[in-house]
């Protein structure tokens, strides 16, 4: 871009030349005085021809007289007059070479009009850059800045071509030098030229490659835009010399440093909006100085100035992506420096903001790595299928965004939309770097859906259609393993045996190994699967394939009777991973009490308990120390071992296996009067935990006590635990516990009791084995406080997160119930289907029963109703209110059937079960039994 | 005009003496008088030194259409409290508030500070009376204080002191009105930021009410939304408004304390590193109050 400064500098100059400003106005007051001296046919005609503008005749003549009568003493006077007449009419004409040696004639005279010896003075500058001289011209506005006699304004402009003048003959180092040491002498300018002096400065320092220096001069600028944004003439370029910097940091990597030019730069149309108004004051200042005889070249070079203004206004509009590519820039410039989130962020604006098949679209796969990287799935998702909706599928990145969207997918666990995605990529692009990926992932997929019929389809296809991809090991192995998990150990076997052989430098090799091993295995083949374990496990790796390896080599030589080699096995996997380590652990203590070696069994577990009082199976160890006292007859021990483990970790947080302990301690105290030595020891717990100020211990060991007397599910341990509920927080306590307490005092008739527990405990444990138990808990209390929206939902999540069928079965019977009065049909279908569920307890079916009837007969259907009423009081007889109600109910729907007869034969027999007597809707069919009865006799 | 002379007296009393001001007419001309009240039609006025001699002060009233402009004076113990508002006693505050009220729709009145300075103070005291004067003073500064940068911060502060009462709904709805409202790039920043506050506090409560909401899947949406705008929010002045310095920067120390909320302290590094980076000068000042 400098070097186009330089190009446009000269075209400047000659620009300047080829419409030069006329100084007929000064020069006509000279002529004047001319008319009465001759040969007047000369001067004349002279005259005539100036007036008339035509300046070379007027020359011609001029020239003529001085070279026939010039030499005469009486002509000059005459002679000083016509002199600078010729110089302008040369000048007019643009004759500079002619101009030339006029001007410095009429500047070598002393006697010279002050105004004349100013505007020639600056004119010699001007010729001389027209020449394309340009040491004289340097010279010459040299020498015009130093007279301070001469116009100020002309003289800062003087100086400006001085130093111009560097940079055209190639010296930005001079260039530069000589702006940075004029800088006090613009700051006495006016503001306008000290902008245009900066520009200028900028542009030689970057000549001269120094970018630092040129930065610093750029950013005062902008500083002084920022406060006087008039003051700045030459918006474009300064903003275009900026985005060069920027552009420089940028590709020497200094990320920083580009990031802050680009930021700099400012948007197009308040860019173009400054310059317009410089625009518009240019041409005013023309205007006013249209006729002024003092400031001819000084406006011609604004003349010029304002149509570069123009073209360059022209140029800068037709980038009408230029914000966008700044953006763009900059965005690149965060993410390189490790700023993904403003890189993001930039980037995804840019993309929403731009035009299909603009800049930004190729950088969209950037963009959404960056978001992939940041985790920000979601949004990688959603920016995908907006690219996908709104670009063409010819797009140039479009197969590339079509893969981060389904890998993504796939990484969020939307496996069925990952399907989807995959293969629309294949589908559209079969030629696409990622296409076989694609097809891989389509069949990986499948293996995560355990559909290994269609994983071995999908790769058995990608073979086939790129023979040549670089996945063919990964297809080979994972055809393997889909025999293998599909259970076909023999094929699976053979095909992982002939995997070195068919990729001897495959990335897979151990682990063939390994399968072929476990594979063995699997089919029983004990015998033959110990060498192959034995040589696998012998590899020293300490990974889990290994500890899986040592484990499964420990059963095989059980199942060979070799248990010393067994118990060895075990002994080797190592401590770091720890579900075999404990596995493996395990098995030692179970061969050894197989093979009744007592005291190393004890040995072994007590090591456990020590080493290992964190793990989960911590209880399990403890169980078999104590079975060990049993067995040999000491129970008192057995206790002792429990009591040990639970009063150590009691009010230990993070030990929250000791509920399996403190319920599991009932089965060492068999006898009535043992459980009361129980109840005793867990009143003393209690107390004494209270005495040390071990809440959690006291919570555990009330909760001990409760189970003692039935936990939940007795009466007695409901009370026992309801009288907890004030005490327990879920935030500190093992949920079973807080659930316990619960479900207690919901059984005691106190659901609203129990909800700030419920919350609680939902607030602590989002993910609790119970949220389904919870939520149901939840939906009833909204429902019972007329929340029908909010009720609906927690029902809604206790059907999703509830385990059990009958729990599923309850909240959906519970939300048919909901939506009874909205859409009686889909209430009575969602029922009938809950009924349907196998294993179904009796009060929801009695509920769902009674649900049914009451939905038909609120709709008018009272024949459907009697019957589901009779099938309660028929089949559920021992409920005893919801018997009472469906007898009522019956009897009415039969009376308003015109069936009286029945009716009464339904009140009678309801009346003849003297165990509901007392209950809700006994005395009205008792009444209407009279009514009845009194009718038809 | 009896409660204009007491006040005036009690002006005396504390030292600021209550000077004339000057009308500026299209006629060219200019009076000197106290300016008692201002309508649409007509200003009236006091003046207490009429061409006749010994004349005692005289009412009067001029054609709002004919005045070009006022210039407030200031007593010289007015000047001092207009240049040192946050020492002025709040008795004086208040005084001058009462007695120049009339002037606040009116350009250059020096009431608008006043009134602001006033409402700080009380938005910072703990008593509940005073934050809902401070509510109610912010609120008529608002809709009829004449300068844009008074009427925009009141709205800031209000919207502050909403936050500071826990009128989190109501603090939203007005930050929301004034996004919607304002286009001065500066002052959208301003109240995108309010905006942003509101949505902090959003996400602080829904954290305490759900602690362990990374385990919730009915929580986890709602808390990563609200987070992840939250951020958008608080970069969004240093990337698309870098030369909006206060803001850029207040952003960059918002992301930080965030992303720090978060637990992610490189993240909160590099955007402090980025802050003071970029906007050197801010680094080193007092950040507004949120």
């Amino acid at each position: 871009m400098v070097r186009s400064c330089r190009v446009w500098n000269v075209r400047v100059v000659k620009g300047i030349t080829a419409c030069i400003f006329s100084m007929a106005l000064w020069a006509q007051e000279e002529a004047s005085v001319l008319q009465t001296l001759g040969p007047r046919e000369l001067i004349a005609q002279g005259q005539q021809a100036f007036q008339a503008r035509s300046y070379a005749e007027a020359a011609h003549f001029f020239g003529l007289f001085l070279d026939d009568y010039g030499e005469a003493e009486e002509v000059a006077e005459l002679k000083t007059l016509l002199e600078p007449m010729i110089a302008v009419c040369f000048i007019q004409s643009q004759r500079f070479e002619e101009a030339l040696p006029w001007v410095e004639t009429v500047l070598a005279r002393t006697d010279l009009h002050p105004k004349l010896a100013d505007e020639l003075g600056y004119w010699l500058g001007v010729i001389h850059l027209a020449r394309e001289d340009w040491v004289q011209a340097q010279h010459a506005f040299g020498r015009y800045w130093a007279n301070e006699a001469n116009n100020e304004a002309k003289r800062f402009e003087a100086l400006l071509q001085f130093g111009q003048l560097y940079l055209v003959q190639g010296f930005p180092e001079d260039a530069a030098e000589f702006f940075a040491a004029q800088r006090s002498v613009w700051s006495t300018a006016q503001p306008e030229v000290m902008g245009r002096a900066g520009v200028l400065e900028i542009a030689a320092h970057m000549e001269a490659e120094n970018w630092q220096k040129a930065y610093t001069v750029a950013f005062a600028l902008h500083d002084q835009a920022e406060r006087e944004p008039e003051q700045i003439s030459q918006w474009i370029m300064l903003q275009q010399q900026t985005l060069q910097l920027g552009q420089h940091w940028f590709e020497e990597g200094d990320w920083e440093q580009a990031i802050v030019c680009l930021r700099a730069v400012r948007p197009q149309e308040q860019v173009l909006d400054q310059q317009r108004s410089w625009m518009q004051r240019y041409e005013k200042e023309l205007e006013e100085y249209q006729g002024s005889r003092d400031f001819q070249a000084l406006m011609t070079q604004r003349k010029m100035r304002l149509q570069r203004m123009r073209a360059e206004v022209v140029r800068f509009e037709q980038q009408p992506e230029f914000d966008l590519a700044v953006r763009l820039r900059l965005a690149q410039s965060y993410l390189q420096s490790g700023r993904d989130m403003q890189g993001a962020i930039l980037l995804e604006r840019a993309f929403r903001a731009a035009e299909p098949g603009s800049l930004v679209d190729a950088a969209v796969p950037s963009l959404l790595q960056t978001w992939s990287r940041l985790g920000w799935h979601d949004r990688v998702i959603e920016l995908a299928e907006v690219f996908k909706r709104t670009r063409s599928v010819e797009a140039e990145v479009m197969p590339l965004v079509m893969f981060v969207h389904a890998d993504t997918l796939r990484q969020s666990d939307r496996l069925e939309e990952a399907q989807i995605a995959y293969e629309e990529l294949v589908e559209a692009f079969p030629d696409a770097a990622t296409a076989d990926q694609s097809m891989f992932m389509q069949g990986f997929i499948y293996l995560l859906l355990d559909d290994q019929e269609g994983a071995r389809f999908q790769f058995a296809q990608l073979l086939k259609q790129y023979p040549e991809t670089a996945l063919a090991d990964e297809v080979d192995y994972w055809t393997g393993m889909a025999d293998y998990f599909a259970g076909d150990y023999g094929t699976a076997r053979e095909h992982f045996r002939g995997y070195p052989e068919r990729w001897p430098q495959g990335g897979y090799g151990r682990e063939a190994q390994f399968r072929v091993a476990t594979a063995t295995f699997s089919l029983g083949e004990y015998e033959q699967a110990i060498p192959l374990l034995v040589e696998f496990s012998d590899q020293g790796d300490a990974d889990e394939l290994t500890a899986e390896a040592l484990v499964l080599l420990g059963d095989a030589l059980i199942g060979q009777g070799k248990v010393e080699e067994a118990l060895q096995s075990y002994q080797r996997v190592a401590i770091s991973n720890e579900r075999f380590f404990e596995e493996a652990y395990f098995k030692r203590v179970k061969v050894m009490r197989l093979s009744d070696r007592t005291d190393e069994m004890r040995a072994l577990l007590q090591g456990f308990v020590e080493n290992f009082s964190a793990s989960s199976r911590l209880p399990e160890a403890v169980y078999w120390l104590g079975w060990i006292d049993q067995e040999a007859g000491d129970i008192a021990a057995a206790r002792d071992r429990y009591w040990r483990v639970i009063r150590e970790f009691a009010n230990d947080a993070d030990r929250t296996t000791l509920v399996s302990l403190l319920s599991a301690l009932p089965k060492l105290y068999p006898t009535d009067a043992e459980r009361d030595l129980l109840r005793s020891e867990l009143q003393t717990g209690i107390r004494e935990a209270f005495d040390r100020d071990e809440t959690h211990a006291a919570i555990r060991y009330g909760w001990g006590l409760a189970q003692l007397k039935g936990g939940s599910k007795t009466q007695a341990g409901q009370l026992e635990l309801a009288g907890m509920i004030r005490a327990v927080s879920p935030r500190y306590h093992e949920p079973e516990i807080a659930m316990d307490v619960i479900r207690s005092v919901v059984a005691l008739q106190n659901v609203a009791t129990a909800e700030k527990l419920v919350r609680e405990l939902r607030r602590w444990h989002p993910r609790t084995v119970y949220r389904g138990e919870l939520h149901f808990l939840l939906g009833e209390l909204e429902r019972d406080q007329g929340q029908l929206t909010e009720a609906r939902g927690h029902f809604e999540k206790s059907a999703r997160f509830s385990l059990a069928p009958v729990d599923v079965a309850r909240a959906e019977l519970a939300l048919a119930q909901l939506l009874a009065e909205r859409d009686p049909e889909t209430a009575i279908a969602k029922i009938t289907t809950v009924l349907e569920t196998p294993k179904l307890s009796a009060p929801i079916k009695v509920a769902g029963l009674m649900e049914l009837g009451r939905i038909h007969e609120s709709i008018g259907r009272y024949r459907q109703a009697t019957a589901f009423y009779e099938r309660v009081y028929v089949s559920y007889g021992g409920f005893l209110e919801e018997t009472t109600e469906a007898y009522w109910r019956r009897g009415q729907l039969l009376e308003k059937l015109q069936v009286g007869e029945l009716a009464l034969q339904v009140y009678q027999e309801a009346i003849a079960r003297s165990d509901l007597a007392g209950l809700p809707f006994y005395p009205d069919i008792l009444k209407r039994s009279m009514a009845l009865k009194g009718g038809s006799e | 005009m009896k409660s204009v002379i007491i006040t005036a007296a009690l002006l005396v009393v504390s030292g600021i003496a209550w000077c004339e001001d000057r009308v500026f007419l299209k006629s060219g001309g200019m009076v000197e008088v106290r300016i008692l009240s201002m309508t649409e039609s007509e200003m009236r006025i006091l003046d207490e030194t009429p061409e006749t001699p010994g004349a005692g002060p005289v009412q009067g009233a001029i054609s709002s259409q004919e005045v070009a402009y006022i210039e407030f004076h200031l007593s010289e113990n007015e000047r001092r409290v207009f240049e040192n508002l946050q020492t002025a006693p709040l008795s004086v505050l208040e005084e001058l508030w009462g007695i120049r009220f009339h002037q606040l729709a009116l350009p250059r009145s020096p009431i608008g500070a006043y009134g602001l300075e006033l409402a700080r103070r009380w938005s910072a005291s703990d008593d509940p009376v005073d934050h809902q004067r401070a509510l109610n003073r912010l609120e008529v500064l608002m809709t009829r204080a004449w300068d844009e940068q008074i009427r925009s911060e009141a709205q800031a502060e209000r919207i502050r002191v909403l936050l500071r009462i826990g009128e989190h709904q109501t603090a939203e709805h007005e930050a929301s009105q004034w996004l919607a409202q304002t286009e001065n790039p500066v002052l959208l920043l301003e109240a995108k930021w309010m905006a942003a506050q509101v949505d902090f506090d959003a996400l602080r409560a829904l954290e305490q009410e759900h602690p362990r909401w990374e385990q919730d899947e009915d929580v986890k949406p709602e808390r990563m939304r609200l987070y992840r705008g939250l951020l958008e929010s608080f970069l969004e002045p240093s990337l698309e408004h870098p030369r909006v310095r206060v803001a850029a920067h207040r952003g960059l120390i918002s992301a930080a304390e965030l992303a720090e909320f978060d637990g992610d302290e490189e993240l909160a590094d590099s955007f402090r590193r980025d802050a003071a980076l970029w906007y050197p000068e801010q680094h080193l000042q007092p950040l507004s109050p949120p």
